[in-house]
């Protein structure tokens, strides 16, 4: 046994160290203890608290990850550390106010920050539509373009507020809105309408301040009425979105036929009273769902389109029809009262030769409405117009204005436009979505796909780098805009027209100026109206220029034009015509819902418009 | 021409809507690949500048190409729902986007047409 001189001169003797030794350890085991103890319910609250869960769903194929966002995370700049921020370049403190500066708008969204990744700029990210506050129109906007994303939730959302609406409304209403439905293939939509048609049929036959029969046969019945109405106006939605629709052939049945059919019905003194009114007034013109005119104002010069309702009846040896207009209104008509085009043919004129071969027959130029056949060659007169020797129907003969002239194949330019102007507004909403992020956000998800067959992931693979996928991304979404374009385009060339095609009002003003600009023509003595059938040699003493094309300013309005243009009261004058130019020059002007119209576009605006500001000075 | 003509038009009236939305997605980036193809490097990025709605670009590639542009039907009726469209699309990014596509594609329809008529011929590969 060793023997060790202590400081305090104790001498320590080796049990005493051991002793020493052993109080040392179990001082330091306690210590640890109680810290391994501590440490040990800190992990576990950590645990407990979520600090160490990981997630590794199934991404999408190629989709950002966390490390895919901090790979490419700027590394430089302020910095947010826990309730303090840092520039990590020079290591000191900054303020909150320089990292909200460096970072933009607070409220900034997620999809924000997708859109700088990603090079989708400029697409503003919508709001939650707020549906109760939307018109019924909006909302089966709304409808069709959750459809179209494929947005199931919101589908599901505007269908209930629709629905909500339904209930409000009346049989006639809910018929054009199932019509509406149906047109667009919108099955859901229709049975929903449906059943808020058929609440509203049994509220009314359970109703027994009504006093109808409360039967199941009487709601039976009114059900299945109401279900004509729809195809009624399934048919009148066709037309008016001009839609093929098969056009009842007109009745061959004469009204003898038809008593033939009940004949134990009518008494022979009837029948032989409605052969004769019927011989009288002859066949009805117009069958049920046939599209016609009603005349309107007090020339009778207006036009209106409205549709046949229902079989005709001849009363006081006039047929009488039932028809509905655009807005649903059903009202009784004469057929004196109807035309079957807002053209030239009226009733009572030749009947419509809708049924026969179609008229192979060339067309015929037309000069103020009246089929004319041009004579010679067209020459300039001294005022430096172009004159064209037309012949009438009558074989009279007239010199006008050759740009006056329209040709056969004006007109079916003019058909070409009309069924561009409708081809866009099927189509426009569609062609813009492809450049939204909404639309472009769908085809992550879009029904109808499984994960990784997403059309903006096409060919990613899992091998591909973050750069490589960002690539191959962006180029799937150029692909895929540009393909959507491209279908437009063919489609648009499947009628005839290019994209860049000059509408056909400017067209026309442009070859009025070619030809040296009509509007000018009465100022210069000749005759165009009622002196048409004497041969006119023109009045080439009085030159005049033709006024100048009336173009619109970048930015400028209806009333900032015509104050340029000097006309008095500009305000007053807009308000007082603009509707009524609206209703001429559809291309140039745009009509809000709330009755403002303002001018669609900047530049050329058409000879007519021009004219009647000039009028108005 | 809208979607459901375009399935009709294919003969996939029948199909499901899963198998007809990726005939339309196939005929979208099949459409697209044909006339971005041969493009060079520089054109197909003015066309991505386009899309992307680079004011700059588009301004002065319309200035250049299409100065009228305001004046034909596709671009008024496509500024005409403008208001109406919550994702306010500028139309004259959609226009020239068209345009230009229609301009580096003089046979633009017969490629389309082409397409439409491989998909139509081998349907079943869709089910």
């Amino acid at each position: 046994m060793s023997e060790t001189l202590l400081p305090s001169g104790v001498v320590s003797t080796e049990q005493d160290e051991k002793a020493q030794l052993d109080a040392d350890y179990a001082k330091l085991r306690a210590s640890l203890d109680a810290e391994y103890v501590a440490a040990k319910a800190k992990h576990e609250k950590d645990v407990a608290f979520g600090k160490y869960d990981t997630f590794t769903g199934p991404l999408n194929r190629g989709e950002y990850s966390h490390d895919s966002y901090h790979a490419q995370r700027p590394s430089g700049g302020i910095v947010r550390d826990g309730d303090y921020y840092k520039n990590t370049e020079t290591g000191k403190f900054a303020t909150a106010e320089e990292y909200a500066e460096q970072n933009g708008p607070v409220d900034e969204q997620p999809l924000d920050y997708y859109d700088k990744v990603n090079g989708i700029t400029e697409q503003p990210v919508s709001e939650t539509p707020q549906y109760d506050a939307m018109e019924v129109g909006e909302l089966r906007a709304e409808a069709a373009r959750a459809e179209t994303l494929g947005d199931r939730a919101a589908s599901e959302e505007v269908r209930k507020t629709l629905a909500e609406r339904y209930e409000l409304m009346s049989i006639p209403e809910l018929a054009r809105e199932a019509a509406l439905a149906e047109i667009a293939d919108n099955a859901a939509g229709v049975e929903d309408v449906k059943t808020a048609m058929r609440h509203t049929v049994m509220e009314y036959v359970t109703n027994p301040n009504n006093g109808v029969d409360m039967s199941d046969e009487t709601y039976d019945e009114m059900v299945a009425n109401f279900d004509g109405l729809i195809d009624l106006a399934v048919k009148q939605q066709r037309r008016l979105h001009g839609e093929a629709v098969a056009t009842p052939v007109v009745t061959e049945v004469t009204a003898e036929a038809e008593a033939d059919e009940e004949p134990a019905q009518d008494a022979p003194e009837t029948l032989e009273a409605v052969s004769q009114e019927t011989e009288a007034a002859g066949e009805p013109k117009y069958a049920e769902g046939d599209e016609v005119f009603m005349k309107i104002g007090d020339d009778g010069k207006g036009r209106s389109e409205v549709f046949i309702q229902g079989e005709p009846s001849l009363e006081e040896g006039t047929w009488k029809y039932t028809v509905v207009n655009a807005a649903g209104d059903v009202f009784p008509l004469s057929e004196e009262e109807l035309v079957l085009s807002d053209e030239t043919l009226e009733a009572g004129n030749e009947a419509p030769e809708a049924e026969s071969e179609p008229d192979e027959t060339p067309k015929k130029h037309r000069y103020n409405g009246e089929p004319v056949d041009l004579i010679g060659e067209s020459f300039m007169g001294e005022n430096g117009h172009l004159y064209q020797l037309v012949q009438y129907a009558d074989g009279s003969q007239s010199n006008v204005l050759q740009s006056d002239i329209m040709d056969p194949e004006a007109e079916k330019k003019e058909s070409r436009f009309a069924k561009a102007k409708k081809w866009w507004k099927d189509n426009s909403l569609k062609q813009k979505l492809s450049y939204t992020y909404a639309w472009m956000g769908a085809q992550w998800t879009i029904k109808g796909h499984r994960v990784g067959e997403a059309t903006i992931n096409h060919g990613i693979t899992d091998e591909m780098s973050p750069e490589e996928t960002e690539a191959r991304r962006k180029k799937n979404r150029r692909t895929l805009i540009a393909g959507r374009a491209a279908i437009g385009i063919a489609g648009l060339a499947g009628i005839g027209l290019l994209v860049t095609e000059i509408s056909h009002t400017l067209s026309h003003a442009g070859d009025a100026m070619m030809t040296g600009g009509h509007g000018g023509h009465t100022e210069t003595g000749m005759s165009n109206g009622g002196g048409h059938h004497e041969t006119a040699t023109p009045d080439t003493s009085a030159v005049e220029a033709a006024p100048a094309p009336l173009e619109a300013q970048s930015g400028e309005g209806g009333i900032a034009l015509l104050q340029r243009l000097g006309v008095e009261h500009p305000t007053d004058a807009w308000n007082a015509h603009a509707q009524e130019w609206l209703a001429k020059y559809p291309n140039d002007l745009r009509g809000g819902a709330d009755g403002s119209v303002w001018l669609s576009h900047s530049g050329l605006l058409p000879d007519g418009l021009r004219d009647e500001i000039n009028a108005l000075k | 021409m809208n979607e459901q003509e375009t399935i009709e038009e294919l003969g996939a009236k029948d199909f499901s809507a899963e198998a007809q939305q990726r005939i339309l997605n196939d005929l979208s980036m099949r459409a697209g690949e044909v006339v971005l193809d041969g493009l060079s490097d520089e054109e197909v990025e003015e066309y991505e500048q386009i899309i992307n709605g680079n004011q700059e670009v588009i301004e002065h590639w319309l200035s250049e190409n299409d100065p009228a542009y305001q004046d034909t039907i596709a671009y008024q009726q496509l500024a005409e729902g403008y208001d109406e469209d919550p994702e306010h699309v500028p139309a004259d990014k959609v226009y020239a986007s068209m345009a230009w596509l229609q301009k580096k594609n003089p046979d633009l329809p017969e490629k389309i047409a082409a397409i439409k008529k491989d998909i139509a011929a081998n349907l079943d590969t869709y089910k």
